[in-house]
């Protein structure tokens, strides 16, 4: 029998597998829980990664061994103005920001003002809050959980979340019945890209316009991510090693990338290469990437530059695993796709839409799973009736 | 190529920083001020959402052309007043509705119905059914636009349209509806009269229904 890791990664090459690398992943809103827990839910609190609910469900888990790649020291968290229901404050990254003081975590918040607006801006910025600093970043408590291979909730830099389990179980012996050997992931969230991590410094509208007005701050923004990714993983490299290692990008909508796939190419290319032969020469041979929205215009881009998964494939945004695969092969290995709005009805529309993708667990590099994080109107049946049937077709119980 | 093709091409390549030299040069041209949002800005901000909507063109050339388009407006807005003589005598109130504080997408919005002419209200971001209801009967607006980022925050669009229709107001105005969740159905469930598929479509389509509303009137 294969332990997990083995599994996960023959997944990823395409190999045989004995049966599929699944995890009962859900990023659950907390509202969910709450809707959750007057519908029969009675376990932990489940939190963004969904703790506990491998263990329920017995499935695999992929544990993250990163650190915190945002700015450290994060900024003093500082109520400006507070009404009634809302309130401005700057956030850890030093956005000003406007929230709803009930249910932030469910709405988007108003971003009113971002840290950085001129080269000096950022070079300030870059300086005081981006550097190493391998005492912030890497904490005894994070290194000591590290070598215990404890991998579960974990505080980072200055109680900024930063190490955890995807799926919520620590290492060691699970309830799936298999030898539980965790593949490790590192995920540069929030601030591990040449998009992304911009606009957490400028603003969407901002970062727009400096791709035309200003693009020596552009080129020197992802200068100095490169630099620093290569930096913060390389330091990673000395406590742990992990299986893949994870971009942050978020660049698109519902329904199109939000710049120009050939803008951001001149830009980027170069700097995505840069890390990803840096990585591929540590011996990292998996690279993923985040982005929500419709990618479609992206994917060769990143393909190009040595990324060779992506998730989420949001169904909602026009994103078909089942298209992406015939149009790009085994050159891409395929997580999410499942679209999580046949969740809400359920039953023979839930299953058509788990039977929908099931092509893609028989050709290999593909993880079945949601398109993105489990929302209040998807209830707990549904959510459990969706998951024993997806293990049901996986032959996993 | 004459001065008008000349704004126009300028708002299409959102070289913002020259626009107002070119309004300029027209207006020693003797060009109108009408005439230069009319054949010149306004076709340009329609070719700019149709090449958005046709994904053609991306956020950053919407924001360029829309701001390029902001500041000739805002160049000619004293002159356009002084003649007595406006673009747009329409007014367009727009929010995101309530429980949302999302904005960038009616920002967008916001730019191109302001650079295609229309005298703009903004409400900001979770904005109450009665702050609408007050705006509508203080501005008499021609259309009302509702904006949601999230499933869980657009039910608040019927309940916006429902206190409209209760305080006597909903056949005052069109009601234009818009936002990353909310599509042409929504639109018809909650009898909305116009539906944006995105922030680059949405100032053709508001034009397009409210010259058909208002033909209509004339006729009735």
């Amino acid at each position: 029998m294969m332990t997990s890791r083995e599994r996960f990664l023959r997944t990823l090459e395409f190999q045989p597998v004995d049966v599929p690398w699944v995890r009962a992943y859900a990023f659950v809103w907390p509202e969910t829980e709450l809707v959750w827990r007057t519908q029969g839910y009675e376990g932990p609190t489940l939190g963004w990664h969904g703790e506990g609910l491998p263990q329920r469900f017995g499935l695999d888990e992929l544990l993250r061994v990163d650190p915190w790649y945002g700015p450290v020291p994060p900024f003093e968290y500082q109520v400006i103005e507070e009404d009634e229901r809302t309130k401005l404050y700057i956030n850890h990254e030093g956005i000003l920001m406007r929230e709803f003081k009930e249910h932030a975590d469910t709405s988007m918040p108003q971003f009113v003002k971002f840290p950085v607006e001129t080269l000096e801006d950022f070079e300030s910025f870059a300086a005081e809050r981006l550097a190493l600093n391998p005492q912030e970043r890497f904490p005894k408590e994070w290194q000591e959980q590290v070598r215990k291979g404890e991998l579960r909730g974990v505080a980072g830099a200055a109680n900024i979340t930063a190490i955890g389990v995807e799926s919520g179980q620590a290492n060691g012996q699970g309830k799936s019945g298999f030898p539980e050997e965790h593949p490790r992931l590192c995920w540069a969230d929030r601030w591990g890209g040449f998009f992304g991590p911009l606009r957490n410094m400028m603003g969407l509208e901002n970062l727009c316009l400096a791709f035309y007005d200003n693009p020596k701050l552009i080129e020197r923004m992802m200068e100095e991510r490169a630099d620093r990714i290569i930096e913060i993983t390389s330091e990673v490299m000395k406590y742990t090693d992990f299986d893949v290692f994870w971009y942050w990008e978020d660049m698109a909508y519902n329904h199109d990338s939000l710049i120009d796939p050939k803008l951001f190419r001149k830009f980027a290319l170069k700097h995505y290469r840069r890390v990803n032969d840096w990585l591929r020469s540590r011996g990292i041979k998996h690279i993923g990437l985040d982005s929500d929205g419709n990618i479609t215009k992206l994917i060769p881009l990143w393909l190009e530059s040595g990324i060779n998964m992506l998730w989420p494939f949001e169904v909602q945004s026009g994103m078909d695993v089942l298209k992406v695969r015939q149009t790009y092969g085994h050159d891409l290995v395929i997580m999410g796709g499942i679209d999580k709005r046949a969740l809400i009805r359920g039953g023979e529309v839930m299953r058509r839409e788990v039977d929908r993708v099931m092509p893609l667990v028989e050709d290999g590099g593909y993880i079945p799973e949601l398109d993105h994080s489990v929302p209040p109107d998807i209830s707990w049946p549904n959510f459990c009736e969706y998951v024993e049937y997806l293990k049901y077709r996986l032959g996993r119980g | 190529m004459n001065i008008l093709d000349d704004i126009y091409s300028c708002v299409l390549e959102g070289r913002r920083n020259e626009v107002e030299i070119l309004v300029k040069q027209a207006l020693e041209e003797n060009v109108s001020a009408t005439d230069i949002i009319e054949k010149a800005l306004r076709p340009a901000m329609d070719e700019v959402g149709l090449r958005f909507s046709r994904a053609e063109f991306f956020l950053p050339d919407l924001i360029l052309a829309a701001e390029t388009t902001k500041r000739a407006v805002a160049y000619l807005r004293p002159l356009l007043g002084e003649k007595g003589v406006t673009s747009r005598q329409e007014t367009v109130v727009i929010g995101t509705v309530q429980g949302d504080l999302h904005d960038i997408g009616k920002n967008l919005v916001i730019a191109t119905l302001e650079g295609t002419g229309y005298r703009v209200v903004d409400l900001g971001v979770d904005v109450a059914p009665e702050r609408f209801v007050e705006a509508v009967r203080m501005h008499k607006p021609a259309v009302v636009g509702f904006s949601a980022l999230l499933s869980t925050t657009m039910v608040n669009i019927p309940r916006t349209i429902d206190a409209l229709r209760e305080a006597g107001l909903r056949e005052e105005v069109l009601i234009a509806v818009g936002g990353a969740p909310v599509t042409q159905r929504n639109a018809d469930e909650w009898q909305a009269d116009i539906y944006a598929p995105d922030a680059g479509t949405a100032a053709r389509v508001i034009t397009e229904r409210l010259a058909a509303w208002q033909k209509d009137q004339e006729v009735l």
